[in-house]
């Protein structure tokens, strides 16, 4: 039987936006196991195509804009900005990182779950970051990194956001996390996550302590 | 055999285990050349090295992540013919193609992210805009210091009531009101959730201690109001008559 994500990366490979965007949206699943049993296979595929020399990086690059497109146009229906909810949400890729699909369906699923939330996008200076987070003050703060070279870059990322007043929980995710691990250079407020399911169970710890002022 | 010192591009000769026999002054000038081909290559794109990089295929072309002395995942255009048990490669740079193909999707995706955003603000405004006109299809009059008026207007729906509903108990707590009058003049069409809703509101409000008098309820609307709150809930045909039997009362008190 052909799975939904194999259908989704065809139509991916194929530039075919409103297809990938209709298995999406047809899909009876809940979101998360979209974002887990569809997307992320997909994905993955794309990038085992290129080592069976199936595929370019001009093709990846293709595929993966189809797919950023399709998550979207159907993480849509879940964007509201919850300006009554207390809890605020921000995530980012760190400096040089354009990959950002997961994160996004991570954010997403803040944003459903009723959180303010920002995705500051890929590609993000500590810097910049840090403005971002003075202003807005969130008590969540999302880092993804893909790619091993940036860990030097992300432990800086961690100890500056540690530093911050108001102590923000920080989230550690993407491809390293499951490559190095990064538990040393976190600190009290920092905690790694592996997969979605780790953080749909992080969400629902948050959601129900009272002492978060959440309604 | 000519040699291809000065190919003007990346050039290796290997051996049949990628051994590095000669390459040329480009390939010097652009990778800290080892003993083998394999360290030149990401960790991550040493699978495709071994599985195509062999006699088996003797003229393919392939794309590998390298490591450059500026980038170490630089993308390279690698095209390989075998000669026997050697093997010559040629490495062209994709970085920049690669890098331009993606600034312009990058900025693609920024452009739809600000109509997202942009959709979104619309979507809100929207909605800011028929909770208000929501609010005001049943706005809280106060009539005298213990008696309050709920006018309500259009169709009643759910969400509608639901909106009104917040306001009303608000204001019924906030002021100690002893009678609440609900007039049913402009109001259209009650859908069956309207009905629930509407029976709820008024429990609650009687639980308040407060009384609810329902005013100009057509026959047709009363259909289906089967809720303990409405039933409890007396009615009179015109707003005057309701308001001038309560100022009776009040002066007999
Ligand atoms: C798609 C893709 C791209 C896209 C990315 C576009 C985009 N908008 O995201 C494009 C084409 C731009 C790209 C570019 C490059 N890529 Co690329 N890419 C991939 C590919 C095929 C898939 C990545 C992906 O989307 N995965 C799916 C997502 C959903 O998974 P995920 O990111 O891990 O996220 C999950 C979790 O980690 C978690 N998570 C993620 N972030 C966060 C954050 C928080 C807070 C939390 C809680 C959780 C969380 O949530 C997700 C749950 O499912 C991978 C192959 C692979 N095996 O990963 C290569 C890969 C990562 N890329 C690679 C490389 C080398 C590059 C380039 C350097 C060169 C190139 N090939 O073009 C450039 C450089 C980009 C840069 N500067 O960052 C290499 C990395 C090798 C290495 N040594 O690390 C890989 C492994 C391919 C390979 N085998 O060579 N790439």
């Amino acid at each position: 039987m052909t799975e939904a994500w194999q259908h989704f990366a065809a139509a991916l490979l194929a530039g075919d936006e409103r297809q990938a965007y209709t298995i999406l949206i047809e899909d009876t699943r809940p979101s998360i196991r979209v974002y887990k049993e569809i997307i992320t296979p997909a994905m993955y595929d794309i990038g085992e195509k290129w080592l069976r020399n199936e595929i370019t990086v001009a093709d990846e690059h293709l595929a993966t804009s189809v797919c950023d497109f399709a998550l979207a146009q159907y993480t849509f229906q879940f964007k509201q900005r919850n300006r009554r909810s207390e809890k605020k949400a921000m995530f980012l890729c760190l400096e040089d990182e354009q990959h950002v699909i997961g994160s996004k369906m991570i954010a997403a699923l803040f944003e459903e779950n009723h959180w303010q939330v920002r995705h500051l996008g890929p590609n993000l200076p500590l810097s910049d970051a840090l403005k971002s987070a003075e202003q807005w003050h969130p008590d969540v703060i999302g880092l993804s990194a893909a790619i091993p070279y940036r860990i030097t870059a992300l432990k800086e990322y961690i100890a500056a956001f540690e530093q911050l007043s108001w102590e923000p929980q920080i989230l550690v995710g993407g491809r390293v996390v499951a490559m190095h691990d990064l538990r040393a250079y976190c600190g009290r407020q920092t905690r790694v996550i592996y997969n979605l399911d780790e953080v749909s169970a992080w969400l629902d710890e948050k959601t129900e302590a009272p002492a978060d002022g959440v309604r | 055999m000519v040699s291809g010192k000065f190919l003007p591009l990346p050039y290796f000769l290997l051996d049949e285990e990628l051994g590095i026999l000669d390459y040329s002054r480009s390939a010097s000038d652009i990778f800290l050349i080892g003993d083998n081909f394999i360290t030149l290559v990401d960790e991550e794109s040493r699978q495709k090295v071994s599985q195509y990089i062999q006699p088996d295929f003797s003229e393919i072309e392939i794309e590998l992540n390298m490591k450059t002395k500026y980038d170490p995942l630089a993308v390279f255009g690698i095209s390989v013919k075998w000669e026997g048990n050697k093997a010559h490669i040629l490495c062209v740079e994709k970085t920049k193609e690669v890098d331009n193909l993606s600034g312009q999707l990058i900025k693609l995706r920024s452009r739809l992210s600000d109509t997202d955003f942009e959709l979104l603000e619309k979507k809100e405004e929207l909605e800011d805009a028929i909770e208000r006109i929501h609010k005001l299809s049943g706005p809280f009059i106060p009539l005298y210091a213990e008696a309050g008026l709920v006018p309500l207007f259009g169709d009643l729906q759910a969400d509608k009531l639901r909106v009104i509903e917040e306001n009303i108990l608000y204001r019924i707590d906030e002021g100690d009101y002893e009678q609440v009058f609900f007039d049913f003049h402009a109001v259209g069409e009650i859908t069956d959730e309207g009905k629930k809703q509407l029976g709820q509101l008024f429990e609650t409000i009687q639980l308040m201690g407060t009384k609810t008098m329902i005013v100009g309820l057509s026959p047709s609307q009363v259909r289906g109001f089967k809720s303990k709150g409405t039933v409890k809930a007396p009615s009179m045909a015109s707003l005057k008559q309701a308001i001038s039997e309560y100022i009776k009362k009040q002066n007999h008190k």
